[in-house]
């Protein structure tokens, strides 16, 4: 008789002792003992499968937990910066309803209608923020120019862009491709980041935007004459809501967008600067074939 | 009357101080509205006029400004070594984190949180519960 499972061993033990076991049940003693072995297979096998992914779950929650951190900061920034212009219309109707001065009324709802300019612009750079975070990268190819002039005549509403010398240096006569959307944003924050921090005290504020393609990859320069960024400023830009500039009147999240843009295309970005001298991005980003 | 001599509000958004400026004196609330957009300015002023004896009784602060923001500027105002009779600081902000609410509960030298914006109701409030011991 082949050996049986030792559970069942030690239960017919129990109860038979050294007593032989009547041979009629010999069979389904034997059926008993082969189900326990496969229980017991099965269950090894189980409790393996179940300390792998006990394993992968702890890994998988601990990134889940930072994840929820930088999540829970995301939308704490983000509602104060969405707040904080609706606390301010809030302010400025509550002055309108004081006023009786046409003059002052007409001054009130000119800064209501900037601060929701303002707030329209934060929300769109949280969209793109996110566009940027969901899509799969799209690729066609990029007349540089072209979409440089449409950057800047989406910009000309801004103080000073008229004042500002634009010189724009493209040379490709290889085809790039890369994603459209992305590139219009990463230009978008980098030339209105030029204009906005010109040098009011400068008498030929320029900005100039510089693209170089070859096979690989593209070179762009974006440099200005402007007020600069601080050096103990400078490594912190690219952070998420940091504002280097007490002239800063965004929400500190352009230059996050712009390096969360560069890194999804797979580029580099890094910046230059002097105070009260100016700043030069250069940024290379692969030819997306 | 006004019921405060001085106050200085510490925002870097212009259009904030503009319409607070307004409200307090609309309420009667100050004799003297100075606003600073720059908190390390700010610093500089509470300086200068603690020289002079001339210290705003109140300072609304923000908390979200570049540079020198709130928190630091409440550490910069602790090194000035005012006691019980330097400026009470409120601070007035957008922020609707719990968590900055409770860090500033946990500052002595921060009188109270509030959310913006300001309005006379709030001015009332705050004199009513820290000005009007006598």
């Amino acid at each position: 008789m082949s050996k049986k499972n030792s559970h069942l061993q030690r239960q017919i033990w129990k109860h038979y002792g050294d007593k032989p076991l009547p041979k009629e049940v010999e069979k389904l003693i034997q059926t008993i003992s082969d189900s326990y072995n496969n229980y017991e297979k099965e269950n090894k096998l189980l409790n393996r499968i179940m300390n792998i992914s006990s394993e992968e779950l702890f890994t998988a929650n601990s990134e889940l937990r930072k994840r929820n951190d930088e999540l829970d900061r995301f939308v704490y920034s983000t509602s104060h910066d969405l707040r904080a212009p609706l606390t301010s219309i809030l302010g400025l109707l509550q002055l309108i309803e004081l006023s009786e001065n046409k003059a002052e009324t007409d001054k009130y709802i000119y800064q209501i209608k900037q601060t929701t300019l303002q707030l329209d612009n934060f929300i769109q750079d949280i969209v793109n923020y996110t566009h940027n975070k969901k899509l799969e990268i799209d690729s066609e190819e990029i007349d540089f120019e072209v979409l440089i002039e449409e950057c800047l005549s989406k910009l000309n509403f801004m103080s000073d862009a008229d004042a500002i010398k634009k010189i724009i240096e493209v040379d490709a006569s290889i085809p790039f491709k890369s994603d459209r959307q992305r590139l219009h944003n990463l230009f978008s924050n980098l030339i209105s980041n030029a204009i906005k921090y010109c040098n009011p005290n400068t008498e030929n504020p320029f900005l100039k935007v510089g693209v170089t393609v070859n096979g690989k990859e593209a070179e762009i320069v974006i440099e200005d004459n402007g007020i600069g960024i601080d050096r103990t400023h400078l490594d912190k830009i690219f952070e998420m809501f940091y504002r280097a500039s007490a002239k800063s009147k965004g929400s500190g999240i352009g230059l996050y967008i712009v390096k969360e843009i560069v890194e999804k295309l797979g580029g580099s970005i890094s910046v230059e600067s002097e105070l009260n001298k100016g700043t030069l991005f250069t940024l290379t980003l692969p030819n997306q074939k | 009357m006004n019921k405060l001599q001085k106050v200085l509000l510490v925002d870097d958004d212009d259009i904030v101080n503009s319409i607070n400026k307004v409200i307090i004196k609309h309420a009667k609330f100050a004799n003297e509205i100075v606003a600073e957009t720059i908190a390390s300015n700010a610093i500089d002023y509470i300086k200068n006029q603690k020289d002079e004896g001339t210290l705003p009784e109140l300072i609304f602060l923000d908390i979200n400004m570049p540079e020198m923001d709130g928190w630091d500027f409440v550490d910069e105002y602790v090194k000035l070594g005012f006691e019980e009779n330097g400026p009470r600081i409120i601070m007035l902000t957008s922020s609707i984190n719990p968590r900055d609410e409770n860090r500033a509960s946990l500052i002595d030298e921060i009188t109270d949180f509030m959310s913006k914006p300001l309005s006379p109701e709030i001015l009332d409030k705050i004199y009513s519960e820290h000005f009007s011991s006598n």
